[in-house]
């Protein structure tokens, strides 16, 4: 593994080496740009030091190691302009200070360097272009004062010239430097084509303005903001690095020709021209700063929103999909319910109109016949043959009809119940699982008791479960339009002599007397939706069972039907064995 | 009175004629009995009765008949009462027509009379009930 990490270590010295000369060439550059025009003005100290807003940059992008770099290259700038070695170390070691911390007050502040928020903007404005230029101006001074190139009378003037310089060349350099790249980027050749546009026509409105090209000479310092919205252009379709370009263009521009002596800011002494000039390149570039920042993070809380929609709408779905999940569980409880309701009803109903349509054709054919046959009697003359033949069909329709009810007999015969030993608490605890879902939904309680190690019944299980449930669903009908805490159903199961009882109980409004009478008739029903023939059918079957289905009056209210099976007979070993089984 | 205004529409009052030749009874039923059963009272009530089976047998000897009142159940096999007297009213044939039924089925009595049935009897009818609707739509 060793040889990997020696890699490794090489490779990061190479990146470091690397970046090293990438800031000492850049620093030395700006800083022989910035000596540049200081040389065609003769003075020491330019209005834009470009070299401190690289240096800032270079802490930003590589670190605070990146300091040696920043020393030396700081220092071979000074070297060559006429100030005293000691002076030119001092100048290296002050700036490379008042980078640092700037970018420690930057990293502090958690500076993000995509420029991409308001807040970005303003704390490189702030402590970027303000305060650590304060630092580096102070340092610097305080440097050419200690190695008398200053003299204590002009220290103010030299400060405050200092100081814009390195503000201004933060603002227009540190942008551009930390979002170059992003220029790099474009690969739209409309972009591309726009980007050079503005270039094109920043660079010709300069030299209008500041140069000898206009066929009138601006005078106006105010003219010179007609390059603002050039700059508004570059921060509205690319950003901060659009910004960085422009201002850096109109910078270089209005810096020479100011220089040479042309344009509104070349008509006062060679201090006021300097701090007018930094004046207007602040302003442009904090303008166009905040407003590229402003734009970028407009589009970012577009993105972040359009990503919070998304999203939501994902959520939205994943809810929806639960609930349809959670809805179809429900309708299959609500099926099983409708399908036992089915067993129970639908069937009958399905039985009676095939019944009735299958009655109805003879027994009209035969209302019909009559109905000739009286005509025919009541004619002149008789028409005897018409006659004979009416009352065949009815004869034949007649016996059509109970061709119908003789299949029906038949039909239902063909499945005669077969009885076997039944638990009945496994029985008709299975008839409760069967109802509880819709019993819940509707919030109705069922109480269970069931006495257990009862000998099992005789009986058809099936049946059986189709009585209780029949039971069941009437108590909860019975008790859904109570209070909720009084809708409760108890089902009960209890030795009762030689056989065992079965009780559906409900608290229910209960019936009068007249109904309790009548309750097991074919077609009496207490319901308006009901058919009547649940009970009845009830009755027949456990009647077929050997068994009997009361019903009585519930204790204050509501009530009780019992039903009861006979015992499988003790001595059928058989029985007894299949139970066990 | 007041005399109405000369654009207004005039109530023509055309004389009523009484067709020469008594118009048909056509009855259509795919039940054998009851057709037997329709027919003959239909006879003994001095009404000219031809039967069909089915719809499509009506509508394939349509054109040599001579206009008539239809009694058909709706609940016919294949091509139903209700879709016959959907096409004939499509086809802008407007005899009269007498829906019978053998289930209770509110909906086919809905759309039938909607479609302009002028009666629509339960079966098991009165045969009265049934003279008279063809009575009614044929006088």
């Amino acid at each position: 593994m060793a040889w990997t990490e020696d890699g490794a270590a090489r490779n990061g010295a190479r990146k470091y080496l690397i970046e090293a000369a990438i800031v000492f060439v850049a620093y030395y550059v700006a800083g022989k740009l910035g000596q540049a025009t200081t040389e065609i003005r003769s003075s020491n100290l330019g209005p834009v030091w470009p070299a401190y807003g690289v240096a800032l940059a270079s802490v930003l992008r590589y670190g605070f190691r990146i300091w040696p770099a920043l020393v030396t290259s700081a220092f071979l700038v000074a070297f060559q302009s006429p100030v005293p070695h000691i002076a030119a170390a001092g100048q290296a070691i002050s700036a490379t200070l008042a980078a640092t911390a700037g970018g420690a007050l930057l990293k502090w502040a958690s500076f993000d360097r995509a420029i991409s928020r308001l807040r970005d903007a303003l704390t490189l404005i702030v402590f970027g272009a303000l305060a650590s230029a304060m630092v580096s101006a102070t340092l610097g001074v305080a440097v050419l004062y200690a190695t008398d190139v200053q003299a204590y009378s002009g220290i103010g003037p030299a400060w405050l010239i200092y100081w814009l310089g390195d503000g201004t060349g933060v603002l227009l350099i540190t942008p551009l430097a930390l979002t170059a790249f992003d220029l790099v980027k474009f690969r739209n050749p409309r972009q591309i084509a726009e980007f050079a546009a503005l270039v094109f026509l920043l660079v010709i409105v300069c030299l209008a303005i500041f140069g000898n090209l206009a066929p009138f000479s601006v005078r106006l310092h105010v003219f010179a903001f007609a390059v603002l919205p050039f700059i508004i252009w570059a921060a509205v379709q690319f950003g901060v690095a659009g910004v960085g370009f422009s201002t850096l263009v109109v910078a270089t521009i209005a810096t020479v020709t100011t220089a040479l002596g042309t344009g509104p800011f070349a008509r006062n002494t060679v201090f006021l021209n300097a701090v007018l000039l930094d004046i207007f390149f602040a302003v442009l570039a904090v303008s166009g700063l905040c407003l590229a920042a402003v734009i970028a993070e407009r589009e970012r809380a577009e993105k972040e929103h359009a990503r919070l929609i998304r999203e939501q709408a994902i959520m939205e779905e994943h809810l929806r999909a639960a609930a349809a999940l959670r809805e179809s569980e429900d309708k299959a409880a609500a099926l099983s319910e409708e399908l036992a309701h089915v067993n129970r009803v639908g069937m009958l109903t399905a039985l009676t109109g095939a019944l009735a349509h299958e009655i109805n054709q003879p027994l009209t054919a035969v209302g019909v016949n009559v109905e000739t046959a009286l005509i025919l009697l009541a004619a002149e003359p008789l028409d005897l043959a018409q006659l004979r033949d009416a009352l065949r069909d009815i004869r034949s329709d007649t016996q059509r009809a109970g061709d119908v009810l003789q299949n029906v007999r038949t039909l239902l015969r063909k499945t005669p119940p077969r009885y076997e030993p039944v638990e009945i608490n496994s029985t008709v605890g299975d008839v409760v699982k069967l109802i509880q879902n819709s019993a819940v939904r509707r919030g109705i309680l069922i109480d269970v008791d069931l006495t257990a190690g009862m000998r099992p019944v005789r009986g058809a299980r099936t049946q059986i479960q189709q009585v209780v449930l029949n039971l069941l669903m009437n108590a909860c009908d019975a008790v859904q339009g109570n209070e909720r805490a009084l809708r409760r159903v108890s089902l009960r199961t209890a030795p009762h002599g030689e056989r065992i009882a079965v009780e559906v109980s409900d608290k229910g409004r209960g019936l009068n007397d007249d109904d309790i009478e009548r309750i097991f008739e074919p077609f009496y029903t207490t319901k308006h939706d009901g058919m009547g023939l649940g009970l009845s059918i009830c009755r027949s079957i456990v009647n077929a069972h050997g068994g009997t289905l009361d019903a009585r009056r519930n204790v204050r209210t509501g009530m009780i039907f019992s039903a009861t099976f006979p015992l499988w007979p003790q001595d059928d070993i058989a029985g007894q064995q299949l139970r066990q089984a | 009175m007041e005399k109405a205004p000369s654009n207004a529409p005039v109530v023509r009052l055309l004389p009523r004629t009484r067709p020469v030749q008594v118009a048909a009874v056509y009855v259509i039923e795919d039940d054998h009995s009851m057709r037997r059963a329709l027919a003959r009272l239909l006879t003994c009530a001095n009404w000219p009765v031809r039967t069909f089976e089915s719809a499509e047998s009506f509508l394939g000897e349509m054109d040599g008949l001579t206009q008539g009142c239809l009694i058909v159940d709706v609940g016919l096999l294949g091509m139903s009462g209700i879709d016959l007297l959907a096409t004939l009213r499509y086809a802008g044939v407007r005899w009269p027509f007498i829906a019978m039924s053998g289930s209770h089925n509110e909906n086919a009595e809905r759309e039938a009379l909607a479609l302009g049935a002028c009666a629509f009897l339960r079966k098991p009818f009165e045969p009265r009930a049934l003279l008279d609707a063809v009575a009614g739509a044929l006088s």
